[in-house]
């Protein structure tokens, strides 16, 4: 039942995006981010989709994958884009029925903010497509050393993540029995309204709970008797290196924010493209 | 009416490049009262079957119908579901309520019984496994020792009175003493309610003091099917595919490759003792 749920996405294949230092990743997915945001133009968003594109060619992931992140949003993007379609009252009115007001600047609005979340939601899901869980917690716990400072328990932080990742399938396969054993019983999980089926959920939920504290308590056990006492003085099996490659990534990237801020200051059209779509849809009225 | 499975087989994720045969070509009949045992190695499909016999899993392809339901239906599988009783290996799956009352009604409850008669249930399952309804009716099953889980474990499904009562693994993970007293027990209400027993089990000692009929599997297929004579006469078979033979056939055959000539089919305790008794000239008072 829970077969086909993927969390960790990992696609296994070598490419120049897989090889790069999972810290020089995460840093690339915040410049990404940035990139993204100060794109004020509709237009220079195709240069950053574009760019995408080119990642994931790089990253030898399926673009299908990379695409399947957006499909979690089918129910947001709509409602994002219908409420910045009516909320938005700038720019000429296109069109008019009693409440509902559509303007241009509406227009512009709802698809600017859908294109931006699919360039965030790509972005962040190449990343996990090209970084095993592992690397990316090691890669994290790294960079966040700095904080170690100011007593922020990072090597903990990371150590949490990473057993929660190793028992999410775990998890499911335990939930997997649970639901069978109670459905063996009798159990009615799918009929009655939402109260009653919440209600049906316990003899499920219950057992998962118990028996995840209970592996907790023996992993602890197990862990400290192989004499685990935090991060203080741990040394570790593959050590993080950067690379030439990594170098040259941060420069690709630095070369789409230049490129994003000098588009942006140079070529001011996007007041044509506005009014490109207003005469679009005065034409379809 | 009997458990008749046909031509089933079973295919995890068909379609996909993971695709795994997991049971290929099963015919089987469960007749009522049967006790069966179940062979196999580790993956050999032994869990995925047993599934399929109360519509937890639905077959790739084949039917399986149970006292005439079609399991591949919908609304009869529910009909079918509620004939067959089936206690997984960890108890720890099942309990879940405040009490072991409250637990063991949980089935009787689903079937819609009258609260009357689900009292009269859960007293009477209770007795069957041997938990004293003073001392544990009220307990919470998680302060419970592993006997006495998987003791509760059983009494909700025998609650629910199953013509067929399917266990997989019944005995895992506990002591001699108390692997006999779970297989006396399924013994005993097997007689009092009258039910058929498919039991899958790893220690072919267990299936050889009750089995009436042994199935072994191997790789998804039906490799034996027959009394416990017919199959551990395999002893050399079993022991290739990595399955031990009961200790009593096992002796028979070392002691007979000693040149003790010992009659064909021994494969409890009792009927290694006799045979012996009988190769000294002596009377057998077992």
């Amino acid at each position: 039942m829970f077969k086909d749920i993927t969390l960790g996405q990992y696609f296994p294949v070598d490419s120049p995006v897989h090889r790069l230092d999972p810290r020089t990743k995460l840093i690339l997915l915040v410049m990404y981010i940035v990139a993204v945001f100060i794109t004020d133009y509709i237009w220079i968003f195709g240069f950053v989709l574009l760019f995408m594109l080119f990642m994931t060619y790089m990253s030898r992931v399926p673009i299908s994958y990379v695409t399947k992140a957006i499909k979690p949003m089918k129910f947001i993007l709509p409602f994002m884009f219908l409420l910045n379609l009516f909320m938005i009252k700038t720019g000429t009115v296109l069109f008019s029925w009693r409440f509902i007001t559509v303007t241009t600047g509406g227009v512009y609005q709802a698809l600017f903010i859908i294109l931006r979340l699919i360039a965030l939601v790509t972005g962040a899901s190449l990343l996990t497509l090209t970084t095993t869980p592992v690397s990316l917690t090691e890669g994290l716990e790294r960079l966040l050393s700095p904080l170690k400072i100011i007593k922020f328990p990072v090597h903990e932080l990371a150590m949490m993540m990473t057993i929660a990742l190793r028992f999410i399938p775990t998890l499911l396969e335990e939930a997997d029995k649970i639901m069978k054993a109670q459905l063996a019983r009798g159990a009615d999980l799918e009929s009655g309204n939402v109260l009653k089926r919440a209600k049906a959920m316990l003899p499920i939920l219950i057992p998962l709970f118990v028996n995840s504290f209970r592996r907790a308590e023996e992993l602890a056990l197990a862990m400290e008797s192989r004499c685990y006492h935090g991060g203080e003085g741990r040394t570790r099996l593959r050590i993080l290196k950067f690379h030439w490659n990594d170098l040259i990534a941060f420069l690709i990237m630095a070369g789409l924010i230049a490129a994003v801020v000098i588009l942006q200051n140079t070529f001011k059209i996007d007041s044509y493209l506005a009014a490109w779509v207003k005469a679009l849809i005065g034409a379809a009225q | 009416m009997p458990i008749i499975i046909e031509k089933l087989s079973y295919t995890y994720q068909s379609g996909s490049i993971n695709a795994f045969t997991a049971l290929k070509d099963i015919d089987l009949t469960i007749n009522d009262g049967e006790f069966v045992g179940l062979i196999g190695h580790t993956g050999s499909g032994k869990s995925t079957l047993i599934q399929q016999l109360n519509g937890l899993m639905q077959p790739t392809s084949g039917k399986v119908t149970v006292d005439g339901f079609d399991m591949n239906d919908k609304k009869q599988r529910a009909k079918g579901r509620a004939l067959v009783g089936m206690v997984f290996q960890y108890p720890d799956y099942q309990l879940f309520d405040e009490t072991v009352y409250k637990d063991i009604s949980f089935g009787p409850r689903n079937l819609k019984l009258s609260e009357d008669e689900i009292d009269r249930r859960v007293k009477e399952a209770m007795r069957l496994v041997g938990l004293d309804f003073d001392e544990f009716a009220e307990k919470s099953p998680f302060e419970l020792s592993g006997g006495e889980k998987r003791r509760t474990a059983l009494a909700g499904i025998i609650a629910m009175y199953p013509k067929y009562l399917v266990l997989d693994e019944p005995m895992a993970g506990l002591d001699p003493a108390g692997r006999r007293a779970v297989l006396e027990m399924i013994d005993s209400f097997r007689r009092q309610l009258n039910c058929a027993v498919v039991m899958v089990s790893h220690s072919m000692d267990d299936i050889a003091r009750s089995a009436e009929k042994v199935v072994v599997l191997k790789d998804g297929e039906i490799f034996k099917m027959g009394t416990p004579a017919e199959i551990f006469e395999l002893a050399d078979e079993l022991n290739e595919m990595g399955l031990e033979p009961p200790f009593a056939a096992r002796m028979a055959s070392a002691l007979r490759a000693r040149g003790i000539s010992l009659p064909g089919c021994i494969y409890t305790n009792e009927a290694l003792v006799n045979a012996l008794v009988e190769f000294k000239g002596g009377h057998s008072n077992v």
